[in-house]
């Protein structure tokens, strides 16, 4: 079978830079930043970060009780984001639970709220007492697949990519592989994550996280910036739904961008330590796979997360990729680093710039880290027409993605 | 506690935790049917009797329980008969070994 030409028709996000896609894309053009203090940390005494960007959806009441019984907060913005983005696709209930459409979602573990109050009270009471039956279901990895899935009746394949920081690339990449081999006719793709001081935590023992700016939220994080000093934690998700070319056309849906290309490899290296060749290698394979050289992609959504030892690989590999100064940014310098949505917010941020022509700087970077590799630094908000954006993630694991995004044709576009 | 207490209780928990309406709510209700409640919701419910009786309740017993009078005469029962765990929060659980 001849493999199928995938397109974005459907987006939906919260994040903290909006819950539309049009207040996400003005956020990111006016320089509008989510982070702010948390000082409702300061209860984890030795904790050093108290920054994080926080999604201002409100959700209480939003939904029946019955529905979300089995949702925590990771799953609860994952609800909203694909709602929207299933309304915005047209897609209709019952095509939804036909079982022609698919779903893959990621989050980097499930809800840390839950986990809380599961583990707390049998770890710490070693205790049955006081443990709901719903906070497991919160709590477990596919957390987010599987309430989605209940949520909106979905009967076809499910797919619950749970790799920490490339959770939501490779849900998308995942659906994406699947509609382009006819595995399933539409997917429902994304990645999500709550706050929590458990994430960051784990990013504070590493000492991979920014405390230096804890009284200025404004100032952190700082991707490729001589003075970074570390990672913000954010929350958000965000969705996308994927059908074929053909489909899509055929029903006059809008079409966001075709996905060009997706590439996804494993470093074998190290847990933690990112590897230049390993990211090289992603990208190799998204170029690969869209039949593309390096030399037409406009724009690079980095994962920029604003940790030395990444930045550094990271813009060293793309220019080993690129052999040239492509222009780059990181939008985690305005939401903070939103781990299993991430891949999905930061492709729909790509598509925001390719609709409304833009490239978004990254916020705070005033002097670049002269070790990071020589790029063309977006650092002031920038008129553009990016046609082909990649957009690029990386995980614990040694885990890498790169997908490459293309807008068509505008007669074939409605918007 | 009286009986009556104990239905009030009842009624608090589950217009609490369930988001019931209290004027759904009588003891010839039956839980399924009456309240759209599920095994997943029964299985909280025992959580919130766990809490008032001390006691886990046994599968057969929990299996019987149909309306809301017969998760009133749970509670009863299990707190006529006495002797429930301790609380958790006072023992030192686990720590021996």
């Amino acid at each position: 079978m001849q493999p199928k030409r995938v397109v974005i028709t459907g987006v939906g996000l919260t994040s903290p830079i909006g819950d539309t896609f049009d207040e996400a894309s003005q956020s990111l053009q006016t320089g509008r930043h989510g982070i702010r203090a948390m000082p409702e940390w300061d209860r984890i005494g030795d904790l050093r970060t108290k920054l994080a960007g926080v999604s201002n959806l409100p959700l209480k009441g939003r939904y029946p009780r019955k529905k979300i019984r089995s949702m925590g907060r990771v799953s609860l913005l994952a609800t909203y984001a694909s709602e929207v983005a299933i309304a915005d696709a047209g897609l209709d209930p019952e095509l939804v639970s036909s079982g022609r459409v698919g779903l893959a979602y990621g989050s980097t573990t499930g809800s840390s709220d839950a986990m809380e109050e599961f583990c707390g009270t049998l770890f710490t009471n070693y205790s049955l007492r006081g443990l709901s039956a719903n906070s497991y279901l919160k709590m477990m990895s596919h957390t987010c697949a599987a309430n989605l899935a209940l949520f909106f009746g979905i009967r076809g394949r499910i797919i619950p990519t749970c790799s920490a920081c490339t959770s939501g690339a490779q849900a998308i990449g995942y659906a994406y592989e699947s509609v382009k081999y006819g595995l399933q006719e539409i997917m429902i793709a994304g990645g999500a994550e709550e706050i929590h001081f458990a994430s960051a935590a784990t990013f504070d023992l590493m000492f991979a996280t920014s405390a230096g700016y804890n009284d200025r939220p404004d100032a952190s994080p700082r991707p490729f910036e001589k003075a970074r000093d570390g990672l913000v934690i954010g929350e958000g998700a965000g969705t996308v739904i994927l059908e074929s070319y053909e489909r899509a056309v055929a029903r006059g849906a809008r079409i966001y961008a075709e996905l060009l290309g997706y590439g996804t490899n494993c470093d074998g290296l190290h847990v933690t330590a990112p590897s230049e060749v390993g990211m090289a290698g992603a990208m190799e394979l998204s170029l690969a796979d869209a039949g593309l050289s390096p030399d037409v992609i406009d724009y690079v959504n980095a994962h920029g997360t604003a940790t030395e030892i990444g930045d550094i690989a990271e813009s060293q590999a793309t220019r080993k990729i690129f052999g040239r100064a492509v222009p780059i940014s990181s939008t985690k310098s305005y939401t903070g680093h939103t781990l299993g949505a991430c891949g999905a917010l930061e492709a729909i941020f790509s598509l925001a710039m390719m609709r409304d022509r833009f490239l978004a700087p990254t916020r705070n970077l005033e002097v670049i880290d002269p070790r990071c590799g020589e790029l063309d630094y977006v650092r002031e908000r920038r008129d553009a027409d990016p046609k082909i954006i990649m957009s690029n993630n990386f995980a614990f694991g040694g885990v890498n993605t790169s997908m490459i995004l293309g807008a068509l044709d505008p007669k074939a576009t409605a918007s | 506690m009286t009986r009556e207490e104990i239905y009030n209780h009842l009624v608090e928990i589950m217009t609490g935790t369930f988001e019931l309406d209290a004027e759904d709510i009588a003891p010839d209700v039956n839980l399924f049917e009456g309240l759209d409640l599920d095994s997943i919701d029964m299985v909280d419910m025992f959580v919130e009797i766990h809490s008032i009786t001390g006691k886990r309740i046994e599968a057969e017993a929990a299996k019987s329980i149909r309306t809301v009078g017969d998760v009133v005469d749970l509670v009863e029962r299990e707190l006529a008969s006495g002797g429930g765990d301790p609380d958790p929060g006072k023992s030192d659980g686990g720590e021996a070994s």
